[in-house]
């Protein structure tokens, strides 16, 4: 810095002509200034709300004379000798009668960068925050920039002064100069006092205007409108801002000149309708609120006070497509017109009406800012020109447009909050902005704005050509062909592997073969649909092929799905016929023939391939989603398309002979064609998952590395549930892994990362319409931000389209459109839905459709789609699409139920659930119950709440926002948990869940379980419980008491878990099976057996009488057995009987089954476990005490080794977590008065005749006891016995691993007894 | 992008807001008035109301 010419100190009295002694005036700051002042508050430091000018001064100038001028109308304006005072009442502005002059002069004449450093000066200066409550809240500085150049740099507090102000005090200031230079007085001070506009205000706030104001303003956002931002969210203003300026060529300026008259607005009308324009197309809302600031002064006293009282007001406009451009211009001019009425009323106080504070939620989107100010000012003289430096905080972006009278044209700045805007996202927004602007301005404004688009050429070109050139010339095969090639070439390799099962290429292409040339005969053929309705398994595979085979398209039915579902797609794609494992498996009424395999022989057919007339226009599959307005619906896919993603796929990935890709998806989800069908093609081996495995992490993690599974397919939450999965630390062989489905998060891709080092993780992205999947990204373990779904697949284009359908460029969110050859078909049957979701593409070859998917996505900079979420009401619950509009029709089709609505909620993070909400009289439980016949499981809400009625916000419309979250309480008018385990369970639901209690008989979906929580919930329990617990377990024992009965082998422990029947597992779909206790009485040790029976089967336990109360002890078998057969009949009061005992239960069964039978009853099982009958017991001693301890520890499943006495026997089951260990003393002193009375009872008893057969269970293991044999039973049984050895003791019988054994045999005859 | 306000959704109650256009592999499309058509399309039905539009896609009156 050079030598400074002047020091300027305080002002002389004498330079101030009218400069009074008074003391310093207090006055309370106006609304305007409030705000401002608090925002200071909150960040001392922060120099945000500096404004800053600077003139260029052309001529000669006395620096001496120009102090003077400022000295003078320093004196002159009140509002520069303010300072901030807070006070207890409030913060008052102080009016001081004098401040010193904060002027610096400095010389630069002789530097050659002189303006530079000038700047350079001027740009720290800005950096430096007032000191409100020190003032002054001002500061000059004054650079002599060349001989007869200067700068004149002035940076004011935005508390006191307003662009407008700015304006007043300059040109007072030339004023003043120019009579100094020219030995004149001033003239008299032009200014009112800063008192005048506090009083104004004050005025104002108390008036009549003002309520008028307040009731105009909250009418008109009422509806309180989502304010679209460029950025796509908001942020606090920063401490800085970013600025780009950049001028509207001459030629535009004049366009836009004279484009206004002819509209009869002004240049400004019609650059806030460009902006209107630019914001909606950009933030994809056809709404727009743009922020006016206004001058704010309206009465003469105002216009003449330097100050701050300028206003920010919103504008707010409907941007339509349809709309011509001279229609938007109108809407701007009437729009302002109105704002200026009611410019008076206050931002803030709008905010605060519209209850928008509290929210943090803005009311405008970016700001328009247009200063018209006569800037035509001379020192004596020399001309200057005026420079915006800064215009204060900057919320958003502001676009600033300068017509200072200077011959220069529109100046237009770009102000960015550095918070929400990159350097060149603001450059792009300017770019754009002005090339928008004169593109409009030489284009006809009465053709709707739809031909304008807000991408610059070159954008176009990027987005349109560079990012989507993808075109890839391939052979026209099929699905099927490559496959059909393979098993030629590699006839020997194993081909698919299930469980112990494994076939090589040609096996599987024989059996297929000969099922197709069966298809064949009942119509399969290309252009025909097959059905294919079969559990995961070989057999599916197999029928898939031979569908393919036969030319026709095949149709995957989810044997899960509900009948009224199956019975409706059969309808709808009208199969030639349908290909099922087992009869009963499809609905037999809607006249589709079926083709059942369980004993269907196609030995006879021809193994080779059939031949057909099969092109790649044809059919491959028809898969059914989601429907929006309640059905379901076909989206057909061809060959050509499915076979451009595999050939893709394949040169993407590099499948070769040594891959194993794992096979879980459901074949009713697309993900599962390339499962199927891409290892087959390249001579990998498919390794093919159990039915319900997809859903169990620990299944899978084991499933994939015994089977050395190299590739596989997880949808993003799935994987998250896996990879916190022990196990899956250990599937090292993985080398890639597939995403899709839903949002890849990246904290999941960074995860995997870390728990699967050595393999890759690809996002792919695509609906079921564009066959499976057209974009991928391959995840890099050190990128940040979200995951991209990445860039198109061969033969394939992406448009991200705004509202107008032109393309957005990068950065800008619009909804994604799929065009090129994997489109699929259409729908099947719907030419209405296919042509308004398939439509007419504008960007491909002549006659080329596209697919409008929904989805809203934007380019990045380097090519690559992200995925932003949806533009409709379709949501992804754990990768499974889901049309809100499907589940509200059905809810609506409830009886009692007026009216409905569906969302997906996330109460707790991470954790999504489907919610349905119902007006109406109807019971929600009955109704989601309802829902669940009809709708496969995904679709089913976790919860429905019923509401008086639905809330709804002031415009009328349904506030989502506003509706409650369900409140997932069971145990109402429940039972207490009867034992430590149930307690244990109860709580374990409770937290999963969520939920603030949890009774023992409560279903775990029914309280707003999902599959994922699920999840959650077992790896608690086996924490907990260090047991080992299936998926599939929780979804057959789904409530905290079955879940505790299949837990051990044992389950309550309160007293009435010790009544004589224990019901086990309830239900009355089938003939119950009763399971009597062994010596000890208690029948617990059957909860593990009744678990694996399934839900279906019904489980009844016979406990002895005397464990509670002082009910005598049986004196025979006889009596005993008399007893439970009466307790029996309660249940089922006529037979078919099934019973089944262990030990001394078999003896007692027996029994029972006798006397039911000796009654006219018919028994079909009778089903004995290590039981032997009373002669061979008969001769040898009972037991004493010490051996009923023995027996109370063999119910435990232990053996006897160093326990002494009861207190040893307690120890042993307490320190083993036995729940026998929580029976109360007394209990378990019966017990060991019950074992020997067994004993003794069994000892004396005589066996009658069983009409009919044995199934029996022997443990085989050798044992002390070598005289029992089974063979005994042949003097008290008509029939056969049929044994099954199991390798174990007597106790370990009812161990989890000799369970699996005996419940499959049981399980198998229950269902042959069933049939 | 809000929804329901989407190029191919119904307008206001009343006005001729789409067309149908075809092509002559006999593919049919929705198509908003106020955009150009695509090349190798041609006006089947229309400008008429979104409703009209999606009736005369489907003879047998079934709407999704």
């Amino acid at each position: 810095m050079t030598a400074l010419l002047t020091d300027a100190d305080g002002a002389g009295p004498e330079h101030r002509p009218d400069a009074p002694d008074a003391p310093a005036v207090e006055l309370p700051l106006t609304a305007a200034q409030s705000g401002m002042w608090y925002a200071q508050s909150l960040d001392p430091p922060s120099p945000a709300q500096n404004t800053a000018e600077c003139l260029e001064i052309d001529g000669p100038l006395d620096p001496e004379l120009f102090a003077a001028a400022l000295r003078r109308v320093t004196a002159e304006a009140d509002a520069l000798r303010v300072s901030v005072v807070d006070s207890p009442d409030g913060p008052r502005q102080r009016v001081l009668p004098s401040v010193a002059l904060p002027l610096t002069t400095h010389d630069l004449r002789d530097a050659s960068d002189a303006v530079r450093r000038a700047e350079e000066w001027m740009r720290a200066d800005l950096a430096e925050p007032f000191d409100l409550t020190a003032g002054p809240l001002f500061r000059h500085a004054l650079f002599r920039v060349g001989e007869e150049r200067w700068l004149w740099y002035q940076r004011i507090h935005h508390l006191v002064m307003d662009g407008f102000g700015y304006s007043l005090l300059v040109r007072r200031t030339a004023q003043v100069y120019t009579a100094l230079a020219r030995g004149e007085a001033p003239g008299p001070r032009v200014f009112g006092t800063l008192a005048d506009l506090v009083d104004e205000d004050a005025a104002y706030r108390s008036s009549e205007a003002f309520t008028a104001d307040r009731t105009h303003w909250t009418e008109a956002f009422a509806d309180r409108p989502e304010v679209p931002r460029l950025a796509g969210r908001g942020a606090l203003p920063s401490r800085t801002f970013l600025r780009r300026t950049a001028h509207l060529g001459p030629e535009t300026t004049e366009g836009v000149r004279e484009l206004a008259s002819r509209l009869r607005a002004t240049w400004p009308d019609v650059l806030i309708a460009a902006q209107a324009l630019y914001t909606s197309r950009a933030t994809g809302h056809r709404e727009v609120v743009l922020g006016l600031p206004m001058m704010g002064r309206m009465g003469s006293v105002s216009l003449r006070v330097p100050g701050m009282v300028m206003n920010v007001l919103p504008l707010r406009l409907d941007v339509s497509p349809d709309a011509t451009f001279a229609e938007l211009v109108r809407q701007v001019v009437l729009g302002i017109r109105e704002v200026r009425r009611h410019q008076r009323f206050r931002y803030e106080d709008i905010r605060r009406d519209l209850r928008l504070l509290g929210e943090n939620r803005g009311l405008v989107g970016p700001l328009v800012n247009v200063m018209p100010f006569d800037y035509a000012v001379d020192f004596a003289g020399a001309p200057a020109r005026a420079r915006n430096l800064s215009a204060g905080p900057v919320d958003d972006l502001t676009v600033n447009i300068y017509d200072r009278a200077d011959g220069r044209g529109l100046r237009i700045d770009h102000d960015g909050n550095p918070a929400l805007y990159a350097d060149g996202e603001l450059a792009a927004h300017q770019e754009r902005f002005l090339n928008l602007v004169e593109r409009l301005s030489g284009a006809d404004p009465h053709v709707p704005t739809a031909a304008h688009g807000i991408a610059t050429a070159a954008e176009l070109e990027l987005v349109l050509g560079t990012f989507n050139d993808t075109e890839r010339a391939l052979p026209p095969t099929t699905l099927i062909g490559p496959i059909e090639s393979r098993a030629a070439r590699t006839p020997e390799a194993t081909a698919l592997v299930y469980g112990d099962t494994s076939l090589t290429y040609e096996e599987l292409n024989t059996r297929a073969n000969r099922l197709a040339r069966h298809l064949r005969t009942l119509g399969a053929r290309p252009g025909a649909v097959v059905a294919v309705s079969v559990p995961r398994s070989v057999e599916l595979v197999v029928s898939l092929l031979a569908v393919l085979k036969a030319g026709a398209a095949y149709l995957p039915l989810d044997p899960d799905y509900p009948e009224q579902r199956l019975a409706y797609m059969l309808r709808d794609a009208a199969p030639v016929c349908a290909v099922t494992d087992r009869a009963g498996r499809l609905p037999e009424d809607t006249g589709t023939p079926l083709v059942v395999l369980d004993g269907l022989d196609v030995s006879g057919y021809l193994w080779v391939n059939p031949s057909r007339p099969l092109t790649p226009a044809h059919p491959a599959y028809v898969i059914y989603t989601s429907g929006s307005t309640g059905r379901p619906k076909g989206v057909v896919v061809s060959h050509g398309a499915i076979d451009n993603r595999l050939r893709w796929m394949q040169s993407a990935y590099g499948l070769t002979s040594d891959d194993r890709v794992l096979q879980k998806t459901p074949s009713s989800f697309d993900v599962s064609v390339w499962e199927f069908f891409w290892p087959l093609r390249q001579g990998a081996v498919l390794v093919v998952a159990e039915p319900g495995g997809h859903r169990d992490p620990a299944y899978l993690a084991r499933l994939i590395r015994e089977q050395g599974v190299t590739t596989c397919h997880f949808v993003p939450s799935m994987l998250q549930v896996f990879l916190v999965e022990e196990e899956a630390k250990a599937c090292g062989g993985l080398r890639r892994v597939f995403c899709s489905g839903e949002a890849l998060p990246r904290e999941t891709a960074d995860a995997f990362g870390r728990e699967l080092p050595g393999a890759e993780l690809h996002n792919l992205y695509g609906p079921t319409e564009a066959a499976v999947d057209v974009t991928s990204h391959a995840c890099a373990a050190e990128a940040a931000g979200p995951v991209p779904i990445g860039r198109p697949v061969w033969n394939t284009r992406l448009y991200v389209l705004d509202a107008a359908l032109q393309p957005c460029p990068p950065g800008i969110p619009g909804e994604l459109y799929l065009a090129g050859r994997q489109l699929a078909e259409g729908y099947l049957n719907r030419p209405g839905l296919t042509a308004s979701r398939f439509v007419a593409d504008p960007f491909g070859r002549p006659e080329e459709r596209m697919y409008r998917t929904g989805d809203l996505a934007h380019w990045t900079a380097q090519g690559e789609a992200v995925y932003l979420g949806r533009t409709d009401d379709q949501v992804k619950l754990r990768g499974q699409r889901i049309e809100l509009g499907e589940i509200e029709t059905a809810l609506t089709a409830r009886d009692g139920v007026d009216a409905a609505c569906a969302l997906v909620r996330e109460d707790r993070p991470g954790e999504q659930r489907l919610v349905g909400y119902i007006t109406g009289g109807a019971d929600p439980v009955a109704v989601r119950a309802s829902l669940a016949r009809e709708l496969p499981e995904h679709l089913v809400p976790a919860a429905v709440v019923a509401l008086e009625a639905f809330p709804l916000s002031p415009n009328g419309k349904l506030d989502r926002r506003a509706l409650p979250a369900p409140v997932f309480s069971g145990g109402a008018g429940s039972r207490r948990p009867s034992n430590a385990r149930e307690e244990a369970l109860t709580r374990l639901f409770a937290q999963v869940l969520g939920a603030d209690r949890v009774g023992p008989d409560d279903t775990f979906f029914d309280l707003g379980g999902t599959s994922l929580l699920a999840v959650r919930l077992v790896a608690r329990v086996r924490e907990e419980f260090g047991a080992e617990l299936t998926i599939g377990s929780l979804f057959e024992s789904p409530t905290p008491a079955t879940l505790a009965a299949r837990l051990g082998s044992s389950g309550p422990a309160s007293e009435d878990a010790l009544d004589v029947v224990l019901r086990l597992r309830g239900g009355d779909g089938r003939p119950p099976l009763f399971a009597i206790h062994p010596a000890g009485g208690i029948a617990w040790c059957y909860a593990g057996l009744s678990a694996r029976l399934g839900p279906e089967q019904p489980v009844y336990g016979i406990q002895a009488r005397g464990l509670v109360g002082d009910e005598a002890l049986p004196r025979t078998l006889q009596e005993e057995a008399s007893d439970y057969v009466r307790h029996i009949r309660a249940i089922q009061e006529h037979g078919p009987y099934r019973l089944l005992g262990w030990s001394v239960g078999g003896v007692l069964a027996h029994t029972v089954a006798v006397l039911l039978q000796e009654a006219g009853e018919q028994v079909e099982l009778l089903a004995l476990l290590d039981a032997f009958p009373a002669e061979q017991w008969r001769e040898r001693p009972a037991p004493e005490e010490g051996d009923a301890l023995t027996a109370v520890l063999r119910m435990a499943g232990f053996e006897r080794t160093h326990e002494r006495n009861r207190e040893d026997v307690l120890g042993t089951l307490r320190r083993a977590g036995s729940p026998l260990a929580g029976l109360s003393d007394r209990a378990l002193s019966k017990i060991v008065d019950i074992v020997p009375n067994h004993a003794r009872m069994m000892r004396e008893h005589h066996h009658r005749d069983y009409e009919g057969d044995l199934l029996f269970f022997t443990a085989a293991a050798p044992r002390a006891e070598d005289w029992l044999t089974r063979e005994a039973w042949r003097a008290h049984v008509t029939g056969s016995i049929d044994n099954h050895d199991l390798d174990c003791t007597h106790p370990q019988l009812m161990q989890d691993r000799h369970l699996d054994d005996i419940a499959a045999v049981l399980a198998a005859r229950l269902k042959e007894l069933d049939a | 992008m809000s929804a329901g306000s989407g190029p191919f959704d119904p307008g206001p109650e009343g006005r001729a807001t789409h067309l149908v256009l075809a092509n002559s592999l006999g593919r049919l499309s929705l198509w908003p008035v106020w955009r150009e058509v695509p090349a190798g399309w041609s006006v089947r039905f229309g400008p008429a109301p979104h409703a009209a539009c999606a009736a005369a896609l489907e003879p047998d009156r079934q709407q999704d």
